[in-house]
Formats: C-alpha cells, structure tokens, sequence
C-alpha cells in the first residue's frame, strides 16, 4: 500500500505543480519518484479509481512496476475563460479528432486481453494516434473506453486541446494521465488476461459466469441441438432445421428472447390484451398509457431489431392468429377495401377445423392484423395508405402496422389514429448474450469485444450480425478482433450522406490537411454519395471559407493574392467540371466520364478552397437550383410577351429583353406613376397596339432588373390606381394574336389536369365518407354539359346573371368542402 | 400607338437606306424567280429581319404583309404536348424552332416538311415554292441542323428557306454549303445618324446633331437600339439639348455595378456580391455571353493598358465556356476570379508564379 500512496502522491504532486507552457511536460512517474519528496498531506480526496488500481493491481509486483513505470503526464492548466458554445467549430473539432498531427507509427503488439479490467477515458487530439483506432486498440486487448471520465476510470489518454470541462473533472477524481506512449508501452508489457492481479481475476470470473449462462441460455433456446442424425428432425413449419436460415432458426420464440425494447413490448402487451375491454368501451378511456384511445398501433424502427418478431410473438402470447400482410402484397385502396372488409369482424375457424390433435385451443379465435413495411406502401399502392387510415379507425380486430422510417410525409396520416412505439436499437449489452449462445451453439468462438465491434459496425441489426456469423461460419469457428472488424466493415451498412454533411467535410479543412489519410478514392466517394447536389453545394460555398493553403503566408497584399490564386484555381476547375458534365448529360451521355467529373467539381475545388469558415459563415444551400427555375420562369414570359408583340416587332426575345423591356417600361409603368388613374388609358392603349395581356404587363414588371425591379416600383403605385387599371382593363375589350392551342382544348381534361390531389386532399377524402362525394361528381359532371362554354376563357358569356349563378354554385361547392 | 422603331419601319427595299448594294442585289434575285435559300447574319439591329421581309414583299406582293400567327401543338417521343407559334402569311411562315429548346428537331422533321410537302395553293401567287424564315437559327441544336440538311435539297421545288442567325459560326458546313450567305452589316454610325434625324423630322422635334451622333455611339450601331433610346429621350425631356443625359438600360446598370464590386472588392466576398449580381441578370433572361461581353468591356475602361491583352484573353476564353458548357454562372464566376487575381497582381506588384496563358 505504500508503494501505491507514494506514486499517487507524485501523481498529485505533478499535476499540482504548475506548468507554464502550453504543450505538456511528460514526466516519468519513476523519476518523479525519486526527485519529489513525497508531500505528507496530498490530495486529501483521494481518487478512487487510483485506490481500486492500487488494490486491484498490488497483488502482483510485476504488474505493479509496469504500471509504475507508465509515463503519465501532466495536465494543462485550464483556462477560467468560458467560450459560447459554438455548433461549427464542435463539428471541426470532432473531424479533427481523427487527424492526428504527427506522423504515423506503428501500433503495438501485445498479450491477449492484456488490459482486462482497466478502463480508459480518451480525450483531446493525440499526437500520433487517430481517436477511432486508439479505441479499437483498447478495446482489442480487453479494456473499457468510455466517453466521460469518472470514478471508474482508470488512465486518461490525453492529447492536445482537451475540452476544459473534462480537464477540471480529471484534476477533481486525480485520475492518472498519459498519452498515447504510455498506452503503447502497457499494451506492450502487461501479462496477458490481465495477469494474475485480483482485477484479471474478477474478469476471468465475470468472463466464466457468463459463459455459463450462456450456456444455459443456449440449452433453453427452443430448437433441439443439432446432432449428425437430426438432418430429419424437422421444426414446427416442417421445414427441415437444416435448411433453414439461422435467422429463422434462432428467431426469438418466446417474448423474453426478444433483445431490448422489453418497455415497448410490454406496451403492446398491454394493449393487445386491453383491446377487447377498449372495444367494448367505445376506445374512450386511455388508460395509464393513453394507447386504450386507439385500435391500432404502429411499431417504427431501423430494420433487423426485432418489431416484426415482437409483433407476431406479443400476438401469439395473447392466442391471437395473425394476418400479415407486408409489402409482397398489393396494397392500393381497393385492394386493401376488399381485404379487410370481410376480415375486420371475423372470427378465426382454425379451431373449428383443426384436426383433432392439433394443439389449437377452441378458444383461438381472435384475430390480429399484422400490416408490415407500411412505409413501402408506393405510387403502384395508390390511396392505400388512406383506406389504411380508415381500416384503422373502423376495425374490429386489432391492427398492429409496421414501418421503418415514420418520419416520411406519406405516413403523417396515421399520426391520428394510431399509438406509435418507437423501437430504438438495443444496445449491446442487449444482444451480447444472445448472439454469444448462438454462436456457442453453432460452435463459434467469438470473444465479447469482437461481439461489441460487430454490433457497432451493423448499427444493433441483429439479423445482420447473425447472417454475418453464418457466413463466417462456413470458413471457420474462431473470429478474431480483426477480422470481426473487417467483417462488419465489409457488411456495414452504405449510409447515404446528406448534401450539406458532404459539403462540411469536404469544405471543412480536414480531409486536405497534410496528415489528412483520406485517400483521393475517399474522397470522391463523397461525389458519388450524391452526385447531383455535391457539385453544386461546392460551387455554392467554396466562397465562404477560409483557404488553409493560403494560411501560412503574410496578411495583406501576400495573403490576399494566394488566396485570390487559390479561389480562381477553383473556379477554373469548377468551369472544367462543367465542360465535363455537359459530356455526362448532354446529348453524348458519357456515363464513364462520372469519375473526373467528381475530381473537377468536387475534389480539385474543395482542395484549393478548404478551410475554416470564413467570419461564422454556415454553409449555404446551392441557390442555382432556385435561380435555374426562377430564369425558366421568365424566360416563358418573356417568350409569351415576344410571341404576342411579334406582329409589330421584329426582334427574338432577347432582344425583346435588351431593348424593347426599357421602352416597354416607359410606357407601361411611367404613365400611371406619374399621372396616376389618367394614365391608364395611355397603358392600355400602349398594351392593347402591341398585343399584350394584364399577364404579359405583370411579367414586364417581373423581368426588370436593378433600377427597374418592378415589384419594388409596383408596391408604390397606389391602390386605387391599381385596382382603377385592373377595373378598366377587364371593362374592355382587348385585341388578342392568336390562341393558344391549350386554351381551347378539351376543357374537361383541363379540369382534371388542376385536380392531383395531393396528399392532404387525398386523407381528407378519406376523412369524408365516399358516399358523399359521389352524387357531387355526378352533379358536376351535368354541370360541365350545360356550361362547357363558359369554361372557355374566351368565349364570354351573354347574361351576368348566369355568370353569377355559376359563381355561386362554385362558391357552394367549395364551402361544402371546407365544411367537411 | 407602336414604338417609332415599329412605327418606322421601312416596308420595301426601296424604303431601306443604308446597304443599297445589298438592296439591289436581293430585288434581283427576287426578280429571277431562282431565288435560293438563304443565311442571313449579322449583328442585332442591322435590319436582317426587315430587309427580309421587304425581300418577300418583292417576291410575292403585299400578301407577305397579312401575317397572323398560329398556335401549334407538337407530341414528342415521350409523348409530352408542346406548344409552337408560327407566324405566317399566305406565301412564307416565320418559325422559331430554338423556342422548343432541345426539341428543335421536332418542328424541322414535323412541320417542315409538312409545309414542304404541299404545294402552292394559291394560283394567283407569283411564286411557286413558299419560304420558310427560321430564326435564331445559330442556336439550332446540332441534331436539328443535320435535319435540315436533307429536307433543303429534297423539297427545293415547293419550299425554300431563310436562316437567320447572328454568325455562322455556330452553322454547321453542310447548312452553309447548301446556302447563299448574304452578311448584313451593322449600321455605320452616319446612317444611323441620318435615319434617327429622320424620325425626328416626321415626329416633328428638333434633334440636335451631337446628342444624335452621341445616340449613334452609345447604340453600339445597332439601329434598334439607338431609335428606342431616342424615343425614350424625347419622351423624358421636353427638349432635347447636347447636354442631355441618355439613360442606361436596366440590366446595364447591375453590370457597372458588378464592375464596381469587383473593382474594389477583390477578395472572396467580392466575388460572392458579383454572383448574387450575376444570378439576377441571368434569371431575369439576359444572355450571358451580352453580360460577359458587356462586363469585359467596361472593366477595359478601368484597367490600365497593359493588363488588357491578359483580361481580354481570359474574358474570350470564358465566353468559349459558356457556350461549350451548360451552368453559365461557374463560367462567369470564374473570369470574376481571374480578373481579380490578375489586377490584384499587378496592384501588388508582385509576381505571381503559375499564370498560364
């Protein structure tokens, strides 16, 4: 125990001392031993975690004197100031974690599970060592990273720039520092299994305990083991065990097996087995949950976590049968109308006709509708999400919807009528053990951090983790940290990056720093994440950062010229990358040519541009999406304006914009802004000589740019004259070129080109009862008989009256619809 | 109530008053009842269109002048309806292809030759072929040119055909080869000069001579250009004097100001300004080689000389761009960034290692 206070007395007596320079002394904790007298009154809390290690570890003298001999450091002094939180440079810092920057070196070699029973807190950017891989090297010799510092934790592995907060927690608990070093040199000297100290005991221990629950978890698992002879032995469904998947053979059977969720499960539970006494009560008492106001519920979660099989188990466990249906099924409104009607008050016969000996109480007669893969509900689907709406507002049987991703617009309409259970991913202490009797099973050895590895690289899917094992079972029986690593790497899920994350990275500086070891195939592989919007995102704000290239050099005259240098190699590179796609999705479709596209738009700019934000700027999404379709716009206009002036003027329309627009301007604009409502007359007899709609003026106005923006000037015109104009316009009788084809076309088919329904028209159908929209219809369609001609814009009606009816009529019908 | 450059508009060859030679050449082809097809060209305001019209009117009478305009609808392969203007007379239609934009070759395959198919009706007419008067034909797709080709020579007897365009440039040889290229020259600055005291004379004001020699220059000889911004003078001003300030149009002005602010502000953030600039020209349907064009030459007035070669270089290399790529902006802001580095440079005073020219 001396031995031990002495050095935490050291210890203490290091990071007390204050150290001056910014960069962090390492000081030998043997040196420090010898040259510091040891301080009677030290710290006088003395931290835990170095008395655990102390207790733990002094059992062994070897032990101890490696430990002893780690290099530890000292802490930097923090800083009082206190910095707003700020959301980009978070970001940065989280991406530099990863750069380390130093160069590289090679990582140790050490015993197996040599850091048993040690826990690690990494913290800062280390010098040598990306922060993903020092973590992987803890935990592949058999240590605990966790992310906060603690009572618990063992050793900090600090590096530069460590968040202050952390700092103070570390100084408070006197948790020994070292930095990647001192790692290095345990892992290369500590005894394997954590030696013979007490620590390396008690994870011998844990690690036997739970090998023997396993054990017995993988004996109560419902399928007999398998023997060379029970090729024939078949399971319940009569397929052969050998051929199925271990997916299906090692599916949960019981609600217990199910891993994680166990809350959410147990709310269904309840549910389900409330649902008869909900019925009865008219689904007006929500009990403690507040799920007794709704007949069905809707399970939403990442695949492979188990909502499919919780659903079937929670209905089996209940006796009900179930009816499923997923997306193999058609599912548009009338299919789903014809299916359910006759099942939603059903009673199951399977009891009535069962065989004798079928285990199949008489009392089986409920059941439950499983709807899985909601979300896959697509365009051939049409209106089957709404008449699923209405299935679960009416139904007599329980319905119990599956879908992955709720968050999708297409599923907002059974925010109302369903109970939501959110799945979340069990974590891995949830699936740890069973997958460990799976592979006990199947005679696998897998030791538990590969496990953990696995359950991270396929974010908690089980079902991946367990086809990934039989695969791996086929060409062998022991899985090693690294290929456990690989394998899940091989297998890990393509996550489709998002316009701006890709835009960050890129742009952010890291991934071009000097030690940065993203390779080029790296980063185009954030080109291909999407390749439609990455370019344009780079062309929007690789303006807004602050090149690193350029950093290094003088400010003023020096800086700005590298930096201009730097810009203008990005945008000559972003024009090189425009001559490219315009071979990609011109008319010669050169696919082939994606690759160099990607390094000319992409790569090569964010290259020359990346660096810090510039000024807090955030990055910005492509405006030439916006301008693109706002200049289409116009440019109709402008077409319009030119194909009806054309039979006074000679020019095509850009020189309709160029020239005339100002002298369109003049005499369109000028007259009422000067003299007000005398000035109509004047326009429209301007209007009128060139053959030029109320439409065609608006669009005038829109088209002018800078001192003739004419929104801007029409918002001072008052609005008598506004409405003065628009009176006498209308009163008269305008000159017109020519028709357009469109307009007197068939007028019924114009009418049901404006009626997509959209999704909110399409519940609120829904919503409505059908009955009453069909007598509207047939009104409607008596109505266009008579009025056919009235839909005409050109032909005007005789009578006002009529017109008033007819505006009338209109007036009702939309008032009914809003009643609705 | 029409524009004086509507109102004024010469109807006869006769009427024209500059390019006599061009006059006389054309009312003789028209004379021979050998009249070939056509490639028009020449800068805009030069009178192409006008001096076609009148060219038709020697050919088949005042008919030509009776002109209405239809509208068409087309199907295309992946059967969306397009709609197509066509402006017609009994003897000639006038159509605009690159209004379809890529389905161009549509209106060259379908109505082409449908019109090319069908004879004269019209007995009494003086012509038997009907003309086809295709504008903006530079800005023909390739696809559409090649289309053109066959139907030229096959339906000769019953159709011919005149191209307009600014160059040939962008005219493929075959098109070229099958055509008489007649070049319409811009206005000199007398004869523009001479027709703008004309107008003058008939709407019965004073103009004094600078203001309309001013006028001239400031039109960059194109006649429509200078007959509008006369009229707009003479409606801003009770009296025309040589002091009299001639406006900018609208979309010139955001350009000086993008001059401005790459003038000044010769930095990032700069270039930023000048692309909001540049997105509301572009938007706002101004073509983007007139905005490079029109930015290059004010930005010559501001530099010293011996940073011109290098500026007019890129500005030429920047508008090869525009026209070869299709995201006009990254070209235009790329010469933005070029000039910049370039007067920063020189500003400087330092030397600045890799400038390839």
């Amino acid at each position: 125990m001396s031995q031990s206070q002495s050095e935490s007395q050291s210890r203490s007596n290091s990071a007390n001392s204050p150290s001056k320079s910014a960069s962090y002394k390492r000081v030998a904790a043997a040196e420090a031993e010898g040259n510091c007298k040891p301080v009677a009154s030290s710290s006088p809390k003395k931290s835990k975690s170095a008395r655990t290690i102390a207790k733990d570890f002094t059992s062994n003298d070897d032990m101890r004197s490696i430990l002893d001999n780690v290099p530890t450091i000292e802490l930097p002094p923090t800083t009082g100031d206190k910095k707003k939180f700020n959301y980009q440079e978070y970001k940065a810092r989280q991406a530099a974690v990863n750069q380390p920057t130093g160069g590289q070196v090679e990582l140790p070699v050490g015993q197996e599970n040599c850091l048993a029973g040690l826990t690690f807190v990494f913290t800062g950017i280390l010098n040598t060592l990306p922060r993903d891989e020092g973590v992987d090297l803890v935990k592949r010799y058999g240590g605990r990273v966790t992310s906060a510092p603690s009572r618990n934790t063992s050793y900090i592995v600090l590096g530069q720039e460590a968040g202050a907060k952390k700092l103070e927690t570390i100084k408070k608990l006197n948790i020994p520092t070292i930095d990647e070093e001192g790692l290095y040199k345990m892992i290369r000297e500590l005894p394997a299994n954590g030696g013979s100290t007490a620590a390396g005991k008690a994870a011998a221990a844990k690690v036997a305990a739970e090998e023997k629950k396993i054990k017995e978890m993988a004996k109560s698992m419902g399928i007999p083991e398998l023997k060379p002879s029970s090729s024939t032995s078949a399971c319940a469904n009569g397929t052969p065990i050998r051929t199925l998947l271990w997916t299906d053979k090692y599916a949960p059977t019981s609600l217990k097996d199910i891993c994680g969720n166990k809350g959410l499960v147990a709310k269904l539970q309840d549910w389900l087995s409330k649902w008869d006494s909900n019925l009865k009560a008219g689904f007006k008492k929500p009990g403690p949950d507040g799920s007794g106001l709704y007949r069905a519920v809707i399970i939403t979660g990442p695949p492979g976590i188990g909502k499919t099989t919780a659903a079937h188990l929670v209905a089996k466990s209940a006796g009900y049968d179930v009816i499923e249906t997923n997306a193999s099924d058609a599912r548009s409104k009338n299919v789903v109308a014809e299916t359910f009607n006759g099942v939603l008050d059903n009673t199951s016969l399977r009891g009535y006709f069962g065989s004798k000996n079928s285990n199949v109480e008489a009392s089986k007669k409920k059941i439950v509708l499983i709807m899985d893969e909601v979300d896959g509900m697509s365009a051939g689907d049409r209106g089957g999400v709404g008449q699923m709406v209405t299935v679960c507002k009416t139904t007599h049987i329980p319905v119990i919807l599956i879908c992955n991703d709720y968050s999708l617009p297409k599923m907002r309409p059974f925010d109302k009528v369903t109970f939501t259970l959110a799945f979340r991913r069990p974590d891995a202490a949830a699936i740890r053990s069973r997958i460990l009797s799976i592979a006990y099973r199947e005679g696998l050895k897998i030791p538990t951090p590969v496990i953990d590895q696995l359950v991270q690289g396929s974010h908690s899917d089980i079902r991946q983790i367990i086809n990934l094992l039989s695969t791996f079972r086929v060409s062998g029986t022991e899985m090693d940290f690294d290929q456990g690593k690989a394998m899940s790497k091989a297998w890990e899920k393509h996550i489709v990056m998002k316009p701006f994350d890709i835009a960050a990275q890129l742009l952010g500086g890291s991934l071009f720093s000097a030690n940065s070891r993203s390779t080029l195939n790296e980063k185009l592989e954030l080109y291909f994440n999407d390749h439609d919007f990455t370019p344009l995102m780079i062309q929007e704000n690789y303006l807004r950062t602050r090149p690193q290239l350029a950093r290094s050099y003088a400010p003023g005259a020096e800086y700005n010229l590298k930096s201009l240098e730097l810009l203008d190699k990005a945008a000559l590179s972003i024009s090189d990358g425009d001559l490219c796609d315009r071979m990609i999705h011109g008319s010669q479709q050169q696919w082939s040519l994606m690759p160099l596209h990607g390094i000319l738009s992409t790569v090569r700019p964010a290259a020359y541009a990346s660096g810090a934000g510039a000024g807090g700027e955030r990055y910005q999404f492509t405006s030439w999406l916006g301008q693109f379709s706002k200049g289409n716009k116009l440019m109709r206009y402008l077409q319009e304006i030119q194909s009806h002036a054309r039979l006074r003027i000679s020019g095509d329309r850009y020189e309709v914009r160029l020239q005339y627009m100002s002298a369109f301007f003049d005499h369109l604009y000028t007259p009422i802004a000067t003299n007000g409502v005398e000035g109509v007359s004047k326009l429209i007899d301007f209007m009128d000589s060139y053959y030029m709609t109320k439409e065609d003026f608006d669009a005038i106005l829109e088209l002018g740019v800078g001192p003739q923006n004419g929104e801007e000037l029409w918002k001072k015109i008052p609005t008598a004259t506004k409405t003065a104009f628009t009176r006498k316009y209308n009163a008269m009788d305008h000159p017109v070129p020519f028709i357009r084809a469109s307009a007197i076309g068939d007028p019924k088919k114009e009418r049901a080109k404006k009626e997509i329904p959209d999704i909110e028209e399409a519940l609120d159908d829904v919503i409505g009862d059908d009955a009453e929209d069909e007598p509207e219809n047939g009104k409607d369609e008596e109505e266009e008989s008579i009025d056919d001609l009235a839909k005409d814009k050109y032909i005007q009606r005789p009578s006002k009256a009529a017109a008033k009816q007819a505006k009338g009529k209109a007036t009702s019908a939309r008032g009914k619809k809003s009643a609705k | 109530m029409s524009l004086w450059v509507d109102k004024y508009r010469p109807k006869s060859l006769e009427q024209l008053s500059y390019h006599h030679d061009l006059s006389d050449r054309l009312s003789s082809l028209a004379a021979t009842g050998d009249f070939p097809h056509l490639l028009v060209y020449g800068p805009s305001g030069a009178g192409k269109k006008t001096r076609i019209i009148a060219t038709l009117r020697e050919l088949y009478g005042q008919g030509v002048n009776k002109i209405k305009i239809d509208s068409r609808v087309f199907q295309t392969s992946s059967s969306r309806k397009l709609e197509f203007n066509v402006v017609s007379s009994v003897y000639h239609m006038e159509i605009t292809p690159s209004d379809m934009g890529n389905n161009d070759r549509l209106i060259i395959q379908d109505l082409l030759k449908e019109v090319a198919q069908t004879q004269q009706v019209d007995l009494s007419a003086k012509q038997r072929f009907k003309v086809v008067i295709i504008n903006e034909a530079d800005s023909l797709t390739r696809d559409a040119q090649a289309a053109l080709r066959r139907t030229m020579e096959k339906y000769s007897p019953n159709l011919r055909l005149i191209l307009l365009a600014n160059s040939t440039s962008n005219i493929i040889a075959p098109i070229r080869s099958r055509t008489l290229l007649v070049r319409v020259a811009a206005p000199s600055y007398t004869d523009i000069q001479d027709i703008l005291s004309q107008v003058a004379k008939k709407e019965r004001f004073a103009l004094p001579p600078r203001i309309s020699e001013r006028i001239a220059r400031e039109s960059g000889r194109n006649l429509r250009k200078a007959l509008l911004t006369l009229e707009a003078l003479y409606s801003q001003n009770d009296k025309l004097s040589d002091t009299t300030v001639i406006p900018t149009p609208d979309w010139e002005v955001v350009v000086n100001g993008i001059v401005d602010v790459i003038i000044q502000e010769r930095n990032a953030p700069g270039i930023l300004k000048a692309r909001t600039k540049f997105y509301d020209l572009l938007s706002h349907c101004i073509p983007a080689d007139v905005i490079l064009k029109t930015l290059l030459f004010k930005l010559l007035e501001r530099v010293d000389t011996e940073l011109k070669p290098e500026v007019v270089y890129w500005a030429a290399f920047y508008e090869h761009r525009l026209h070869q790529g299709s995201k006009v902006i990254f070209h235009l802001e790329a010469f933005v960034a070029k000039f910049m580095r370039i007067l920063e440079r020189y500003m400087s005073g330092m030397l600045d290692v890799d400038m390839d020219m």
